[in-house]
């Protein structure tokens, strides 16, 4: 059973519980991503896993071998790992290619230095390979600093916010880059970002993590955004419209029509719906709900629209395609899209059962192996 | 679950390496600390031997004017040091104007000078007696000393002006690496904000370089509260004075550890308010991204101003002290051209050397222990180690026989009851002894500035290389090293030219016949011969400065990025 | 390049071991049969010529440190197993704390009986004088009238208000001077004294015995108190001719002689309790007696020989011969813990 395996992980500083009974399986050669907002403890289950911090609780198995328990702690140069930090880490005093081969210990100077040389060519830095770190872009020292992280054929690495540092424009291309260079080397990854569209874009499968670790749900990039099993989940992905009511019959009143709902009747509920879960369009049939426009902002692709429900104080945000010219409707309707309308009960308690059950089941499953 | 849980296997044979390496680093530094501790501790025993009551003669008397002559000397010397130091590093790091190159090794030199020594030399200058005086009477025709007012050296304002004078180096030294070290970047974001050079100065620059400065000034006074040998010929009573006073005048010598503990008491909690005061803040460095420093022209009247406030302090404090020396050398050549000058000169030079070398070495092992293993009781321990700069020469130097005494006397009578083999003193009395008070004395130069530059490098470095798999001690030497050289080099700088000039503790531990330049010097000075030994004390200096130029121009090429600041300037 | 460094430190740091241990090395094989190990208060540079002397005519090696202060610390650390078989020191006060500390112990030799005054030695012969030195009054040539001035207590008086220079009042020829007179005339006569000196100094105690004579040279005060050798320095200092003309402004005054006699102070030797060379270190305060020795003490620093008979330096014995305090040095020295507080008490240096 290669990967990464985390077991019942708990850890505080001082006071402060950061993680509790936190349980995580990495398949060998999957990338997951853990996403969460800044103090969930991602960073520090990843100094975990990397041997940075020592365990106080709990377990961490690389490819068969503990690594780290609550007696043992093997220390990170004997985990055989790769890291990742946010500023890069280069070693200022050592050039591109001396920052590479830096961790490939044993191996004949040439040797190394072709190795580097390769890595150098996946990430395309070969032409500044006798560069010095303060003389090169943020991308491209990012790009340095992974391959320095692959060039040891490490069996597990580890990136911290590994984008964050570089501007829109670079961001999604070295994101292209980075992802073909780990599908390419066909190491398990482990990611953590607080960028829902960089876990979207990079990982197999996404990890939400909570207050204190907890992971509220695993899935693939589609599941977690169609499906957000959580409140919490649901509105990591931006902006939401937010309507609360109770359930009757299965169903919530919300001023844009009713939303249906497998939590028991008289429960109090919030029902979430993304911007592109309000369906506007221009005279409709009087059932539905008339709108008017208060501002529209084209954004390139999609137009981001506020509009407001008649009767109704609250303003709702809309994402409409930029062909719905919305400025010389007449008359605006809304409705809902139930894929993108999700219902969770303020009180945690009263989960629907089902519910609750899947999201353990995924972590039970994700900690024997699937 | 168990399933998986039986293929598992823990990671066998690196365990109890990984975990006894780490194990040994803490107790290495533990054992260090402890040892450095010592001396301190034995001082702190003997304040707490019955002797005279000296408190109650000392609060009637005199104790109200040793404090505040002391805070007197503390203020003055801390405030002349602060603008000299900050403002001439600031001129010489960030702007240019003639004769910038030179200064910013030039500013160093002071360093090399002996507090008693320029004490001395000024107070032949500038007294009543003295060239300067004579000179002014016979120009206004003044005939005595109530016709006219000059300012008396033999003072307080004296003691502050060339204690000044000496010890501004080490506030230049630290914050001139600083601000070297910080990125321009934040530097460019404060004047994009709209700040000018000065406000970005009072703003930005002066608050990220503030641990440094801190670290100077604290050096400073330290160095300040601990002189006898200015404060004694200028019988301006401080504190330390009347330490001595109560030690030998009193024959009391558990009174002046009590005196002693208190002023170390004094030392602890301004260390550890200043800790307390910036305790939220931690400076790392920001980027790897390094620029030449934006070097603001300074034309016309500034840049003669700036050439000139560069060049008074080492004018006075090195090029007149010196120029005196040298011709007073020159006059008694045939008494002070001993044939045994030049062994003097290398034990000097080798003893200052080896305390260096070891100083630094140490300073590095406790600062890395403590980087490895941050916990408190370590921290405490190292914190107690470096105290040694706090207590006055001679009382550390009785603090190290005590200790060193001891532990002979203990081994030989140990060794006298089981085996019958008296060892006699093994320790005390040998170099090992003097460089022990060295290492004791000037831990806390090595240790401050190392664990000040490694506390910069970002804690990702670590992870990174030790992720690459790298332990603690390669890492320690291939990343931290490299990155904090200017740092080291600094450090033993300091403690080389510290031990260069060192005396009480090299006077009374060392073994027989054995002399060093400042030994030497002092045997004249005592008997306030300063001719005979002018060319001793001159040789100090001219030891003291080739480290210190040649070193200073290593730390201003370990910057990185330096490379570049030729092609753009 | 980073390595290449490292690699030269190493090198450097190789060098360096090596060549320290050779130097340690050459120290400890240094130990010749006979020898004696002193630490001394006196400075080499005064010492050696006696020392050398010393070995030429016994061939017994002199081993020495010069420490000024810490020397009884060391003395007690070492304890039993301390090296040093003897001290010198400059005053007779660190004589009485080292025998206070029980650090000395005692010998007889009648060579030593004969060459020193009994007032001038242990009555057990726990240490020895070897020379001696009187605190004496420079008065101006013209500024200062005959009769103005003739004894300590003269100093204090309201005719010498603005007058009078001296170094710091906690210098130990100071405190000695007023041991002396709390020893003669009591506390707090003593201490009236103290402040009437300092009433009358003409400005803030500072600098040294020379120092004071240049003062009274340039015009700053009229008096000076300090020690007699160091006139006859200033008399013959080749090196800076101006101490000369400062020596040549001042008389000679012996204070007191009409009553108690001038303060004296000695320098002296003693053998330790730890000594493992008594003999030796006997031999050579024997020899630091001897009329050879005590001429080279009288010739180079212009002190008293202690030892009757042995001719003084014409200098000196041009100033004239003197009475001296004889209260027994050791009661004026255990005098100084109390002269030390009074220097307190009326703030004498502030």
């Amino acid at each position: 059973m290669k990967g990464l395996h985390i077991f019942g992980l708990s850890h505080s500083y001082g006071n402060n519980q950061v993680l509790d009974n936190v349980g995580l399986m990495i398949p060998a050669g999957e990338l997951v991503c853990m996403l969460g907002p800044s103090g969930c403890g991602k960073s520090t289950l990843l100094r975990l896993a990397g041997g940075l911090e020592k365990v106080q609780k709990g377990n961490i198995v690389i490819d068969d071998v503990t690594v780290g328990s609550t007696e043992f702690h093997l220390n990170p140069e004997h985990r055989r790992i790769g890291l990742m930090f946010q500023d890069y880490a280069l070693f200022p005093h050592l050039d591109t290619v001396r920052n590479v081969t830096f961790g490939l210990i044993g191996m004949d100077k040439e040797k190394a230095r072709r190795k580097a040389m390769e890595m150098l060519d996946q990430v395309g830095m070969t032409s500044h390979a006798d560069k010095y770190p303060h003389m090169l872009s943020g991308g491209q020292q990012q790009r340095v600093a992974l391959a320095r992280a692959l060039a040891p054929e490490p069996k597990l690495l580890l990136l911290d916010e590994p984008f964050s540092g570089l501007d829109t424009n670079m961001r999604q291309r070295i994101r292209e880059e980075t992802l073909s260079v780990l599908k390419q080397s066909g190491v398990t990854t482990l990611m953590v970002t607080h960028d829902p569209e960089e876990a979207m874009f990079m990982s197999d499968r996404i990890k939400i993590i909570g207050a204190k670790g907890r992971i509220l749900q695993v899935g693939r990039p589609h599941e977690i955004y169609y499906h957000p099993n959580h409140e919490f989940v649901a509105k990591l992905f931006g902006m939401m419209n937010q309507f609360k009511g109770v359930v009757r019959n299965g169903q919530v009143e919300t001023p844009l029509g009713e939303a249906s709902t497998d939590l028991p009747d008289g429960a109090e509920v919030e029902v979430l719906v993304r911007p592109e879960g309000i369906i506007l369009e221009e005279n409709q049939s009087k059932t539905e709900t008339l709108v008017e426009l208060r501002s529209s902002h084209l954004l390139g692709h999609d137009n981001i629209v506020r509009v407001r429900v008649q009767g109704v104080s609250k303003e709702l945000y809309v994402r409409v395609h930029h062909s719905f010219e919305i400025e010389l409707a007449k008359q605006i309707t809304a409705r809902l899209d139930p894929e993108y309308t999700f219902v969770y009960a303020l009180d945690e308690n009263v989960s629907p059962p089902n519910r609750y059950n899947k999201s353990k089941l995924v972590n039970l499953q994700a900690v024997t192996g699937e | 679950m168990t399933s998986a849980s039986s293929s598992i296997k823990i990671a066998d044979g690196t365990t109890k390496v990984s975990l006894s390496w780490l194990n040994g680093w803490t107790l290495g530094t533990i054992v260090i600390a402890m040892i450095a501790i010592l001396p301190i501790a034995a001082v702190i025993f003997i304040s707490l031997t019955p002797g005279d009551d000296i408190w109650e003669h000392l609060m009637s008397t005199v104790l109200t004017l040793y404090i505040s002559t002391t805070l007197g000397l503390m203020i003055g010397v801390g405030i002349g040091t602060l603008l000299i130091g900050v403002g001439t590093a600031w001129l010489v790091s960030m702007c240019r104007f003639p004769g910038k190159r030179m200064f910013e090794w030039a500013l160093l030199l002071p360093m090399a000078m002996p507090a008693y020594v320029i004490a001395y030399l000024y107070t032949d200058i500038l007294e009543y007696s003295g060239p300067l005086q004579e000179l002014l009477r016979d120009l206004f025709g003044w005939k005595t000393k109530r016709e006219y007012w000059f300012p008396e050296i033999r003072s307080l304002g004296g003691a502050i002006a060339m204690m000044t004078l000496v010890l501004y180096p080490y506030v230049y030294l630290l914050s001139r690496a600083a601000f070297m070290e910080q990125s321009v970047c934040v530097l460019e974001a404060s004047r994009s904000l709209g700040r000018g050079p000065y406000r970005s100065f009072f703003g930005v620059a002066l608050p990220l370089a503030r641990p440094a400065i801190i670290i100077g000034i604290s050096l400073v006074l330290m160095e300040a509260l601990n002189d006898f040998g200015t404060v004694d010929f200028f019988a301006v009573s401080t504190f330390t004075l009347g330490i001595y006073d109560v030690w030998l005048n009193m024959n009391n010598v558990a009174g002046a550890a009590q005196l002693a503990t208190v002023l170390l008491l004094f030392v602890l909690f301004l260390v550890l308010s200043e800790r307390f005061a910036r305790r939220k803040q931690r400076f790392h460095h920001t980027t790897t991204k390094y620029k030449a420093l934006p070097g603001y022209l300074l034309e016309g009247w500034r840049g003669r101003f700036a050439t000139l406030a560069c060049a008074l302090p080492v004018v006075f404090g090195f090029v007149l002290p010196s120029a005196v020396l040298a011709n007073y050398s020159l006059v008694h050549f045939e008494v002070a051209m001993n044939p045994e000058f030049i062994g003097y000169a290398v034990n000097s030079f080798m003893l200052s050397a080896l305390a260096a070398i070891l100083a630094v070495a140490i300073g590095i092992f406790m600062a890395y222990g403590v980087r490895l293993r941050n916990e408190r009781l370590l921290k405490v321990m190292v914190r107690m180690a470096s105290l040694g700069y706090a207590v006055p020469g001679s009382v550390l130097a009785v603090g190290v026989l005590v200790s060193l005494g001891s532990i002979d006397n203990g081994i030989d009578g140990f060794m006298r009851s089981n085996f019958g083999i008296s060892t006699g003193l093994l320790f005390s009395g040998t170099i090992a002894a003097v460089t022990f008070g060295y290492l004791v004395r000037f831990l806390a130069l090595s240790f401050g500035s190392v664990e000040a530059s490694l506390g910069k490098v970002t804690p990702s470095m670590d992870g990174a290389a030790r992720s690459l798999g790298h332990g603690p001690l390669s890492t320690l030497r291939r990343i931290h090293l490299p990155m904090i050289q200017g740092s080291i080099l600094t450090a033993s700088m300091m403690v080389f030219v510290d031990c260069m000039k060192e005396l009480p503790l090299t006077v009374i531990l060392r073994p027989f016949n054995f002399h060093t330049l400042a030994t030497f010097v002092h045997q004249y000075a005592s008997d306030e011969q300063l001719g005979e030994a002018s060319l001793a004390a001159l040789s100090i200096v001219g030891f003291g400065i080739l480290p210190v130029i040649v070193l200073s121009l290593a730390i201003t090429r370990s910057r990185p990025g330096h490379a570049e600041e030729e092609e753009v300037s | 390049m980073v390595k290449k460094k490292i690699m030269k430190t190493r090198e450097v740091l190789k060098v360096a071991a090596l060549a320290i241990v050779t130097v340690i090395l050459s120290l400890t094989s240094a130990f010749a049969a006979e020898e004696v190990n002193l630490y001394s208060e006196r400075q080499p540079f005064l010492m050696d010529p006696l020392l050398k002397a010393f070995t030429e005519e016994t061939g017994i090696k002199v081993n020495m440190v010069y420490i000024q202060k810490g020397m009884l610390e060391r003395l007690k650390a070492e304890g039993a197993n301390s090296p040093a078989d003897l001290i010198l020191t400059s005053d007779i006060g660190n004589l009485n704390n080292h025998l206070e500390a029980d650090l000395l112990q005692a010998s007889q030799s009648s060579i030593l009986e004969n060459n020193i005054p009994s007032h001038y030695r242990h009555p057990e012969g726990k240490w020895y004088g070897l020379t001696t030195r009187a605190r004496i009054i420079f008065a101006h040539k013209e500024r200062v009238k005959p009769g103005e001035i003739s004894s300590y207590e003269d100093l204090a008086k309201a005719h010498m208000k603005g007058r009078v220079c001296t170094r710091s009042g906690k210098h130990m020829y100071n405190v000695s001077l007023l041991a002396s007179i709390i020893a003669a005339k009591g506390e707090d006569a003593a201490e009236a004294w103290a402040k009437g000196l300092k009433a009358n100094l003409a400005r803030k105690p500072q600098g040294n015995d020379r120092a004071q004579v240049k003062a009274v040279f340039q015009g700053e005060c009229d008096v000076s108190i300090g020690n007699t050798y160091y006139m006859g320095k200033m008399q013959t200092n080749d090196k800076s001719p101006e101490q000369k003309e400062w020596a040549s402004a001042v008389n000679v005054i012996f204070p007191n002689q009409s009553d108690r006699g001038t303060h004296t102070n000695i320098s002296g030797a003693a053998v330790t309790k730890s000594a493992k060379n008594k003999s030796n270190a006997v031999k050579l305060i024997e020899f630091l007696t001897s009329n050879n020795a005590q001429k080279i003490y009288a010739e180079d620093n212009f002190e008293y020989p202690i030892k009757k008979g042995v001719a003084l330096h014409p200098l000196v014995e041009s100033w004239g011969t003197f009475k001296a305090d004889t209260t027994f040095l050791s009661n004026v020295a255990k005098q100084r813990i109390l002269a030390t507080r009074i220097m307190d008490r009326v703030r004498f240096d502030n």
